[in-house]
């Protein structure tokens, strides 16, 4: 087993990574709307002015300092950026400019349920089944389902989740109508029962399936088949093969255990892209996640809530990644033991 | 060599490489057989179709390597022979590492990494039905103290060993169901001289104890001095000599194995050393008559019309005009 | 520092030469490798569409009430027309030019920030290549559609086609150059390298002899691949809302689409064009980048039967 001291730098060498990651993260999306010759408050108060209202000008002015207090941009930039902090720790994210005086945090904590339910089935099923079914095909690459599920992957591999998501709900929403055109549940909650499962699952099939297809047939289609086609050829495949070991032995123990670890690295690199993809697959479905809430800010203009939604992505992601990295020694026995 | 104590007879045996239209005679008409027991060694320089050979006796034919014609026949029980290149591909699967083992150039990277040891043990087991864990890990940590082998390995990953432990495990993998016959393609190659020793010992000792036959292929002269009953020497693609192994080396009787062996370095030696003159044949085209004409000193005008036929004397066989006599 | 290059004869020469090579290159890869000749026809049609056949439409596509609205696809309205009474199949190819246009810039942009900046790390090293690398590295790390919206939010109102490309650029600079840094670092251990120090050739001669021939295939891809995911930024952009609305690009013909709840309301002509078109640019441009790949990998090459 590897040293305590050994393990120890390495959890230790991943927090530092992620706390600079997020730094660094927070900071950008700080000081970049400071950089620019962009002023929310006074946009604010001119969307209120072409609206068509008239009010007293001392009022604006009261709503001007409130605002200004609101947004975190009173004081200099030091006390600003610390602000920042502080509101990021104490997930005080002040309050949503549309549904005022709701605070940002609370509807982010409705929203967020939903994306990460969505997030997680999609990317588990995804990479099990994509890198599975990869690995088999790049191993008995000769097949004929073998040749067809390439073709199909090169189709499928560049074109983004919100794109699939379009034709999908193009398909079989409005074509062959067996899934809703959007929403995530239309009953109200009364009791967890079969029919509230249902709901949510018919609701969620489409935006789902939209980031699993992609995923499974697509990225991690095409890259595991790439791993497996190589590492077929090395020693210890061809090893095995000449022990008369039988194929599904094989690709079970020999190929797609040795592959799955690489993937895992992988996944993590990856969660950035799946998260902004899945942000905007909800947009597309109208899907009551963190996608369609950014939207929604965009259009109202809540510049709290996008800063929120902005600051939460790369704090979650980040966190994410830093969960993957962890989990990794824990699978990969070269790394674990020296 | 009576008939009964035979485990492997190798007959007519030709295999080509199709290599850009052409044809790389690496296989070129090849007859040997193995004694229960005997540690056989394949001597030839790097290039000569041992390895090929190998992979032939143990039917690893995979494009662009093509089988031409021969027989393999090996013993599977008491009387019973089979011929590998008759059998289908199920049988095959159940004779190798049963009866047949094969340990591959490049032993090193030959484990799955992300495997442990006994599993890879008890792999081997399962090939042929449910087995009884507890059951089958006893016999192997049995076995592994029979043969003086730690049996901490079991729990092991393979990077976690040293290069000369996971030699010897892939070893006891390859000989762990008692085969007739092993056939080890350069053993002893990536290992320091200590380590090598050891590979050696534990060889002789599975011979010993369970009566196994071995091919070993190797381009190192002094392993084969050490560590063989009977060797042939190859090259070119075809066997040019064969014999016990003291006889050959004492007295040499083709020219080419005169001079692979006179190239052996020895402690006190004071003579020069010579290697042979020019480079290995062309596979693809091989010289007319006998192979070893252009680099043999002792070549005649027949040597470069006709291909000598085997020529018994005693117990050996040599492929050389000067035997004619 | 760094020198700034003489361009002498010796680079004019290796120019020219390059240049004689690529076309070479360009007509093996068309007649070779399946992949390449598929994605390059596709794509060229569409180039056809956007740019030739769209600079035949009679009016502005962009203006509203230029024809009758929500009429479904008909002889005389090939693609049908949007609830705004815009002609679907004009728009179309306005929408593709400027999507291409998008794309092109970005491609241009990023990928040779990202290839001089890489071949710069990899070939000095020591301090320069580690600052570059953090500020890489920063970049790599920070979730980038977040930071996207919010710029493209705060330049809403100045934000024009070529503003976009450079936008999008921003952050994808950063992977080329880490690519490429890693390719020439590889390439510093081997011995024609070593050849052209000892021939006397300065850093520059060094890396645009070297370097570049080897890294060239690469960048090809790259390049063909950042095309791709420059437009498909942009159109995730507009689906948000917060591209240029008043423009014709693909993003956005797809963003009126949905705000006008144009598949509900069974305008399915309006959706679907746009999704179909950027479908086929994308599987254009990735078998046009697959087929370089192949055709550059000797071991591919072999593997796709060549």
């Amino acid at each position: 087993m590897v040293p305590l001291s050994r393990l120890l730098v390495f959890i230790v060498g991943r927090f530092v990574a992620f706390i600079l990651t997020v730094v660094i993260g927070v900071t950008v999306v700080f000081a970049i709307p400071r950089l620019l010759p962009y002023n929310p408050v006074e946009a604010q108060i001119g969307f209120i002015y072409s609206v068509g209202q008239f009010y007293d000008p001392s009022a604006i002015e009261m709503l001007r300092q409130a605002l200004y207090e609101l947004y975190g941009l009173k004081g200099n930039p030091i006390e600003q950026y610390f602000a920042v902090w502080r509101r990021l720790l104490t997930f005080d994210l002040g309050p949503s400019i549309m549904n005022f005086p709701t605070p940002v945090a609370k509807l982010i904590g409705i929203a967020f349920p939903w994306t990460v339910g969505l997030l997680t089935l999609s990317i588990i099923i995804s990479w099990t089944i994509g890198n599975v079914i990869g690995t088999v095909a790049g191993y008995l690459s000769n097949r004929r389902f073998s040749k067809m599920l390439t073709g199909v992957a090169v189709v499928l591999y560049p074109v983004p989740y919100f794109i699939l998501a379009l034709v999908l709900m193009f398909t079989f929403a409005f074509l062959i109508p067996i899934f809703p055109l959007g929403g995530g549940l239309t009953l109200i909650v009364e009791q967890i029962n079969l029919d509230l499962i249902l709901n949510l699952a018919k609701h969620a099939a489409l935006p789902a399936l939209s980031i699993i297809i992609p995923g499974a047939l697509g990225w991690w289609f095409l890259s595991s088949f790439t791993l497996s086609s190589q590492k077929k050829t090395e020693d210890f495949v061809r090893y095995a093969e000449l022990k008369g070991l039988k194929e599904r032995l094989i690709l079970r123990r020999y190929l797609i255990r040795n592959i799955l670890m690489p993937q895992t690295t992988a996944l993590g690199l990856a969660l950035g892209g799946i998260f902004s993809g899945a942000l905007l697959t909800e947009v597309v479905y109208a899907y009551p996640g963190l996608g369609r809430l950014l939207y929604q800010s965009i259009i109202n203009n809540d510049y709290n809530m996008i800063m929120g939604i902005s600051l939460l992505s790369i704090l979650g992601v980040s966190a994410a990644t830093l969960f993957l990295d962890l989990l990794y020694p824990l699978i990969d026995p070269t790394v674990r033991y020296r | 060599m009576s008939r009964n104590s035979e485990v492997l007879r190798v007959k007519g045996l030709f295999a080509y490489y199709d290599v850009g239209g052409l044809s790389v005679r690496a296989v070129d008409g090849v007859d040997l057989s193995v004694g229960q027991g005997e540690i056989f060694g394949l001597a030839g320089e790097s290039g000569c179709g041992k390895t090929t050979l190998m992979r032939v006796i143990y039917r690893d034919i995979t494009p662009p390597l093509r089988f031409l014609s021969g027989e393999v026949r090996l013993r599977v029980r008491d009387g019973e022979e089979v011929d590998l290149y008759k059998l289908d591909q199920q049988s095959l699967m159940k004779i190798r590492t049963k009866v047949i083992s094969y340990i591959p150039q490049g032993s090193m990277s030959v484990m799955n990494p992300t495997s442990r040891i006994k599993n890879q043990f008890l792999e081997i087991f399962q090939k042929y039905g449910r087995v009884n864990k507890e059951e089958v890990l006893r016999q192997v940590k049995e076995k592994l103290q029979e043969l003086g082998l730690s049996e901490r390995v079991l729990n092991s990953y393979p990077h976690q060993l040293s290069g000369g432990m996971r030699q010897r495990t892939v070893i006891s993998l390859a000989t762990i169901l008692n085969p007739s016959l092993v056939l080890a393609d350069e053993p002893t190659s990536a290992l320091d001289v200590v380590y090598q020793r050891g590979v050696v010992e534990l060889i002789q000792k599975i011979r010993e104890m369970y009566r196994t036959s071995f091919i070993l292929v190797s381009h190192d002269m002094g392993l084969h001095y050490q560590a063989t009953d009977r060797i042939a020497i190859m090259y070119a693609g075809k066997i040019v000599e064969t014999g016990r192994t003291e006889d050959v080396f004492k007295k040499p009787l083709h020219p080419y194995s005169e001079g692979l062996i006179n190239s052996i370095p020895r402690i006190g030696g004071l003579k020069q050393l010579e290697g042979l003159a020019g480079l290995p044949p062309n596979l693809v085209n091989p010289p007319a008559g006998c192979r070893f004409h252009p680099r043999c000193p002792y070549r005649m005008e027949k040597c470069s019309i006709e291909e000598p036929p085997v020529f018994r004397v005693g117990d050996r066989t040599v492929a050389c005009w000067l035997l004619e006599r | 520092m760094v020198a700034i290059p003489r361009l002498g004869g010796e680079t004019i020469k290796t120019v020219g030469g390059g240049l004689l090579k690529f076309s070479n290159s360009f007509a093996s890869i068309f007649r070779y490798n399946r992949s390449f000749r598929t994605g390059f026809i596709l794509f060229l049609i569409i180039l056809v569409l956007g740019v030739g056949i769209g600079a035949l439409a009679p009016t502005d596509p962009r203006r509203w009430y230029t024809d009758t609205p929500n009429r479904p696809p008909s002889l005389e309205y090939p693609l049908g027309t949007t609830t705004n009474g815009q002609n679907v199949f004009w728009l179309l190819t306005w929408s593709i030019r400027n999507s291409l246009i998008i794309g092109l810039i970005t491609a241009l942009v990023a990928s040779h920030v990202g290839l001089i900046l890489g071949m710069l790390a990899g070939a000095r090293g020591g301090l320069m290549d580690r600052i570059l690398m953090t500020i890489t590295d920063s970049f790599v790390v920070i979730p980038s559609l977040p930071t996207l919206i919010l710029l493209a939010v705060l330049l809403r109102d100045v934000m024009n086609i070529p503003l976009m490309g450079l936008l999008i650029s921003i952050f994808s600079w950063p992977w080329p150059s880490r690519q490429v840094r890693a390719m020439v670092l590889s390439l510093r251990e081997r011995d024609f390298i070593a050849t052209s120090i000892f021939s006397g050739y300065g850093v520059w001669g060094r890396v645009l002899r070297d370097y570049f021939l080897f890294v060239l295939p690469w960048h090809l891809v790259n390049a063909t691949n950042t095309v791709l995911f420059a437009i498909s930024s942009e159109a995730a952009l507009a689906v948000l809302g917060v591209s240029i609305l008043s423009e014709a690009t693909l993003g956005v013909m797809i963003y009126w689409a949905l705000n006008y709840s144009a598949l509900f309301r069974g305008l399915w002509w309006w959706l679907m064009s746009p999704v179909v078109t950027i479908i086929l640019i994308f599987v254009s441009l990735f078998l046009i980048s697959r087929g370089i790949s192949e055709y550059s990998n000797p071991r591919l090459r072999w593997q796709a039967g060549r």
